[in-house]
């Protein structure tokens, strides 16, 4: 074998694109000459170089090839995330065995709080929140509920009716409705002042409602202990404990029946309830082909209902789920399948074919295992075929099968891991466009010519059925949550794109 | 790491670890590609090291490089790898040893082979730049690189074979010229 034969098997090995028969004959050359393995061994860093030294293709260049480049910033920080999944791993076991990573909120001197989430929240004129933030103020929730975080970490959840005062970040007036506060230990000494009666923490979770017509109060403390003490008299009247409802009326303070479930806000409440109203009015769109909400069915767990009622014969089949299981959603209450096996998939069929096609999901990626993880790919991959991935560095791509691409682009950051993220994309053939958003900021552009309709045909979410004899057929399986799927035969805007993500973000406050 | 270390040691040495993790990870995937050249598989297996490397990190002096150290536990879970997967295909395990330890020995002459690498690569033909681009950085595979290139898929390795071929060619050159970096 000549130098040029050598080098080319070698490269055929590194290459995977070999035959047992050759493996057979490079390892005899390698086991017996030392030379081969110098040379293999000068190839496979070659080749190691080019995958791992993003500063290769980063420096600067005159080539076309070279145009289309990420930042050297954003490679340097995603090429680190498969290990970096690791050593956070080993941080949380063996550093911080309590606890969790807090949200870091920058707060106005003059604020004392932020609006954390909320459900069709209306202030009366004049009475409101200015641009998300509280302060020293009266606030007049006429409709809708709200979830407000004060500055030392106290959280505040209301239905409407509601009045309050925020005197400072310790002292919260209720004039009318029902509150629910969580007091961090850092808060202790937090108080809800009503007309007569001034509920102190003691470290605790409670509840208080105020009669706006009687001025009586009542008070419910779920966790901890709360001190009763009248307003004109500072006497404590009374220790409430947890489990104990207490009742302040022209009679004094007495105990009372504990309050029916559902009286206080829970936190997670509000975000259910804001996605259920949007789900009522969003599945009446007649373009809207596919929508599975991700909510077991408790008869058939093993079906994924396509829950799109007005889509007529184009409509997408229910799904059929394969392995993955249910576990929870976004919020308590909603439900989501977890994929963390290779062979984990929801199967479901997308008949006709189409000129523009929208996907949305809403996802929680635990780890970017493989080169390409699918959320929604065609089986095998056929003219017309469409494949939804996240490559291995977070860039989320659509793409089809029967594509001429002219040029494309990464616009934004990569996919976080371990949080809700809502994915969308926007297949437009007469456009010749391709685009990913990620939580309704554009992500990935390919402008191209499509050259075949679309036709999904039969599909998996979560995993991909590769071409059949394809021996070295890469795994695609996703491991994470999905809780959320959309199919749509038109092109979404990127208004209704960034409103779908605000009516499914599971927090004021998640992070873009 | 040993139970009976404070959580301030503790702490300490988890971020000396995984400072020194972070700035090696690159050379320790070389390291490992070296005989596991499919680079999902090969970082699957740094993973795996990662694990191993801070169990042992107690023993690590921190007067000594740290890659030298830390890549023979990754390679030792590259050897464990390949041994699971099927023959088919592969190098035999005596093969993947002496691979093993010459690719130590050799670490100053990859390295010097490696500082002419972007010169030789802007040498390249434009189409052959991009199809590595393509392949190396933007991670297509073999069949999508077929298709967006509009080349059947024995052609596309036949573009990356000549590459690298040429990438060879040139690195040899400049070091019988004795070029200068």
């Amino acid at each position: 074998m000549n130098e040029e034969e050598l080098r080319r098997l070698i490269d055929a090995y590194l290459s995977g694109d070999v035959s047992e028969e050759q493996v057979d004959a490079l390892s005899n050359l390698l086991r017996d000459d030392e030379s081969v393995r110098e040379r293999f061994l000068q190839q496979a860093d070659l080749h190691a170089c080019m995958t791992v030294d993003e500063t290769l293709w980063t420096q600067p260049a005159d080539t076309g090839a070279m145009s289309q480049k990420l930042s050297r910033a954003r490679w340097k920080i995603v090429s680190s995330w498969s290990v970096s999944a690791v050593l956070a791993l080993v941080l949380l076991i063996v550093i911080l065995p309590t606890g969790k990573a807090g949200k870091v909120t920058v707060v106005t001197d003059k604020s004392l709080g932020l609006l954390f989430d909320e459900a069709g929240a209306e202030f009366e004129a004049g009475f409101g929140p200015k641009e998300g933030r509280f302060e020293s103020a009266e606030y007049r929730l006429q409709a809708g509920a709200i979830h407000l975080k004060l500055v030392n970490g106290t959280e505040v959840l209301m239905r409407s009716p509601a009045t309050f005062r925020l005197r400072d970040a310790m002292h919260l007036e209720l004039l009318q409705g029902d509150l629910r506060a969580i007091v961090p230990p850092a808060a202790e000494g937090f108080t809800v002042v009503t007309p007569k009666v001034e509920y102190e923490d003691l470290g605790t979770e409670f509840g208080v409602s105020v009669n706006k017509d009687s001025s009586a109060s009542q008070i419910y403390v779920f966790d901890g202990e709360v001190n009763a003490v009248e307003t004109s008299s500072r006497k404590v009247l009374s220790l409430v404990t947890a489990g104990k409802s207490m009742q302040f009326s022209r009679e004094g303070l007495e105990p009372t029946s504990v309050p029916e479930h559902g009286k206080f806000l829970a936190p997670g409440e509000l975000g259910l309830a804001r996605w259920s109203d949007w789900r009522r009015s969003f599945v009446q769109d007649p373009s809207l082909i596919g929508f599975y909400s991700f909510t077991r069915n408790q008869q058939s767990p093993t079906v994924l209902v396509n829950e799109a009622t007005k889509a007529g014969p184009a409509a997408a089949t229910d799904g059929a789920v394969h392995g993955a299981r249910w576990v929870a959603g976004r919020w308590p209450g909603k439900d989501a399948l977890l994929f963390d096996r290779a062979d984990d998939y929801v199967e479901l069929s997308v008949p006709g074919s189409f000129e523009e096609i929208s996907l949305s999901l809403w996802i929680k990626v635990d780890q970017l295992k493989y080169e390409y993880n699918a959320l929604f790919n065609s089986d095998v991959w056929e003219p017309g075929d469409l494949h939804l991935q996240i490559n291995r560095v977070g860039v989320v791509r659509a793409n089809v099968n029967g594509k001429q691409s002219l040029d494309h682009r990464v616009v934004s950051s990569p996919i976080g891991l371990d949080q809700w993220q809502h994915v969308t994309a926007v297949i437009s053939r007469p456009e010749g466009k391709i685009r990913t958003w990620v939580n309704g900021e554009l992500m990935w552009i390919d402008d191209c010519q499509i050259l075949h309709p679309l036709s999904p045909g039969k599909c998996r979410i979560g995993n991909w059925l590769p071409i059949e004899g394809w021996q070295q057929a890469p795994t695609r399986a996703f491991a994470g949550r999905i809780g959320e799927l959309a199919i749509w035969k038109r092109p979404l805007t990127e208004p209704e794109i960034k409103a779908q993500y605000e009516a499914g973000r599971t927090t004021l406050l998640d992070d873009k | 790491m040993s139970e009976t270390t404070t959580p301030d040691r503790q702490t300490a040495a988890h971020q000396l670890f995984i400072r020194l993790f972070l700035e090696s990870e690159r050379e320790l995937l070389r390291y490992v590609m070296a005989v596991i050249p499919n680079a999902a598989d090969a970082r699957d297996v740094l993973q795996e090291a990662a694990l191993s490397i801070w169990e042992k990190f107690d023993q690590y002096d921190q007067g000594q490089p740290f890659v030298p150290w830390a890549c023979r536990f990754a390679l030792n879970k590259a050897r464990v790898f390949l041994r699971t997967q099927a023959r088919r295909a592969r190098l035999t395990d005596e093969v993947v040893g002496l691979l093993l330890a010459q690719r130590i020995e050799a670490s100053e002459r990859l390295d010097v082979r490696k500082a002419h690498l972007p010169d030789c690569l802007n040498r390249l033909p434009s189409h052959l730049q991009e199809v590595l681009y393509a392949h190396y950085f933007d991670g297509q595979t073999v069949p999508e690189l077929s298709q967006h290139l509009h080349l059947g898929v024995e052609a596309v390795y036949k573009h990356l074979q000549r590459a690298r071929g040429n990438l060879q060619t040139c690195i040899e050159r400049k070091l019988a010229s004795g070029s200068g970096l």
